[in-house]
């Protein structure tokens, strides 16, 4: 009986036996290439990724929900810009958490994602660096063998509020103002709180002199930061002196050949310094004409840091006038 | 009929399987951050010597959920004559040894191969099984880290706990923890090692009384003795402190 069947409609029965067969082999295929794919050119933690640290989002994600400009370094380890750019994706995050240290942690199914508050720190090069300023040969020192790494930019008043773990919203342009309201102590404490130290001297010495080769003990050191030249550039784009507009935290002026912004003008700048503590503060600033001989590399004051108007005397600097400080700005570094 | 309806079911089981094995090995190795190969096995060709033995064939290091690093130790049983290959892994802490898992089958694996070959590139890890390929990313950078395992264990440092230490020959012998200190990490001297410095977890800086000494450096100073002896140019102190050498370390006081 079945054989009668199957010889009447063998075509139909073949059909049957061998279309599962088929669908077998297509469905191994088409598994293998989109295996593939998941596992990596279309993966969803890649491109928040690279939102992350680049900061490219899409124009029509941030209307409405996010008034950091594109063009901004801010933009780039910033957790609301990127919300913004996730709901607009439809990217389902099941919780989110922002450390006070910026770091951000993003849970998106089963997946924990820990985003670093990295994108702005430049790595100093391993080298043998004398600090002070340009006649100055005592204090030579090396970073070999440790990796340390500085902010660009200073410390901004977004990047306070969040250490305090402040509810405060800010605007951009609030968030981007230096941070000049904390006392010494708060300074330190806020570094250490970022996983870092109040930035030293001399490795803001080492980040700032335009480099050049020579014997240990006459390491030459440049007077201003973008070459050896001693030539200054008396314009508002090089560096930021009286005169010129008011700078934000996250501009980039008074470049550094390590990619170290405001090593000379923009605000004053307080430093831990272990070779000489009393000169810790950088005076160079918009608050001096650009004639004036304070905007040199190396050149340290003393500041005592209990007040903004604090400042105590020159130090280091064969300057004789005093000069009074306001708005003392810092920044961290890392090992 | 029946045994062609046998041999769908056999076929659909099997495919089920190995989806199981691959869903879950890339769902897990999101969380991928290095592989360490064993130095003995050759990558981009089918293990198949020595036939029905188990081989290490490397070790993937991942984060927990906490973000505390754990590895994931890969073996392959060559196929022989009477069986086919078993490629298998077992979950390991970082500090033990992968090799004390090797005759242990019952984690994740995936049986029946008759060809396993894997690659590794700077971007990928690629695992070839049978007629699949499938692929891992390597993480482009250490600021984003994954994390897809359901690991709670706490694990944290406090102040003054050294996270990572290298000796004089620059052997590391703690590796580095130092995302698991309370605050800030600071590089301290406690060792000849002119290439690498220990650190240690602290919320204070160096050069200060009884802080670490801050790091004049070996080049700096053309130094070529022991580091450990009081005034050692190595370290620095700020003004009217000395450099000396307690329990091997060179602190201000």
């Amino acid at each position: 009986m079945l054989s009668l069947i199957i010889s009447k409609y063998k075509g139909i029965v073949a059909g049957l036996i061998l279309l599962p067969i088929v669908f077998y082999f297509i469905y191994q295929s088409l598994d293998k290439e989109v295996r593939v794919k998941d596992s990596s050119k279309l993966d969803p933690i890649e491109q928040i990724s690279e939102y992350w640290r680049f900061g490219k989002y899409e124009k029509k994600a941030l209307d409405q929900c996010s008034d950091i400009p594109l063009s901004s370094d801010f933009i780039k380890c910033h957790p609301e810009p990127l919300l913004c750019q996730l709901k607009y994706s439809g990217v389902k995050i099941n919780s989110y958490e922002l450390r006070n240290n910026g770091d951000l942690y993003l849970t998106l199914n089963q997946t924990r994602i820990l985003l670093k508050n990295r994108c702005h720190r430049v790595p100093l090069p391993e080298n043998i660096y004398s600090a002070g300023p340009r006649d100055y040969s005592e204090q030579i020192w090396d970073n070999l063998g440790q990796d340390i790494f500085i902010d660009r930019f200073y410390v901004n008043n977004f990047e306070v509020v969040r250490w305090r773990n402040q509810s405060l919203k800010l605007s951009y342009k609030e968030s981007i103002k230096p941070a000049t309201g904390l006392s010494l102590e708060e300074r330190h404490e806020y570094c250490f709180a970022q996983g870092g130290h109040l930035l030293q001297s001399h490795v803001m010495d080492a980040a700032s002199f335009f480099p050049q080769t020579g014997p240990i003990a006459l390491i030459k050191k440049s007077i201003y930061p973008w070459s050896k030249a001693n030539k200054l550039k008396k314009d508002c784009e090089s560096f930021r002196f009286a005169g010129c507009s008011q700078v934000s935290a996250m501009e980039r002026v008074g470049t550094s050949w390590s990619g170290v912004f405001h090593v000379l003008g923009s605000l004053p700048e307080v430093f831990e310094n272990p070779f000489m503590p009393e000169a810790n503060l950088k005076v160079s600033s918009q608050f001096l004409p650009v004639e004036n001989p304070w905007h040199q590399l190396g050149l340290r004051a003393s500041w005592l840091g209990r007040s903004e108007f604090d400042f105590k005397e020159k130090y280091l600097g064969k300057l004789e006038q005093k000069q009074e400080v306001k708005g003392v700005a810092f920044r961290c570094m890392y090992y | 009929m029946y045994v062609l309806l046998s041999l769908l079911l056999f076929i659909s089981v099997g495919s089920a399987q190995a989806l199981e094995f691959e869903e879950t090995l890339i769902h897990r190795w999101k969380s991928l951050v290095s592989v360490k190969l064993n130095p003995k096995i050759k990558q981009g060709s089918p293990i198949e010597e020595p036939v029905g033995t188990s081989l290490k064939v490397f070790e993937v290091k991942l984060n927990a959920k906490n973000f505390r690093p754990l590895k994931d130790c890969v073996f392959y049983q060559v196929p022989s004559s009477d069986q086919t290959g078993t490629l298998y892994l077992h979950q390991a802490k970082m500090q033990e040894s992968c090799e004390d898992y090797l005759l242990d089958f019952e984690q994740l694996k995936k049986e029946g191969l008759y060809n396993f070959a894997f690659e590794l590139t700077s971007k990928k890890l690629k695992l070839f099984l049978d007629s699949k390929v499938v692929s891992f990313s390597l993480p482009k950078d250490s600021m984003v880290l994954v994390s897809t395992l359901s690991d709670e264990s706490q694990y944290k440092l406090k102040n003054q706990d050294i996270c990572y230490q290298v000796d004089d020959q620059c052997e590391v012998l703690k590796k580095n923890d130092c995302d698991f200190c309370p605050k800030s990490v600071l590089n301290i001297i406690d060792s000849n090692c002119k290439t690498d410095f220990s650190k240690i977890c602290a919320d204070f800086g160096c050069g200060g009384m009884n802080q670490p000494a801050c790091i004049r450096g070996w080049s700096a100073t053309s130094f070529k003795l022991d580091y450990c002896i009081p005034d050692s140019p190595i370290g620095f102190c700020k003004p009217g402190l000395r450099v000396f050498c307690e329990s091997a370390r060179l602190i201000c006081k």
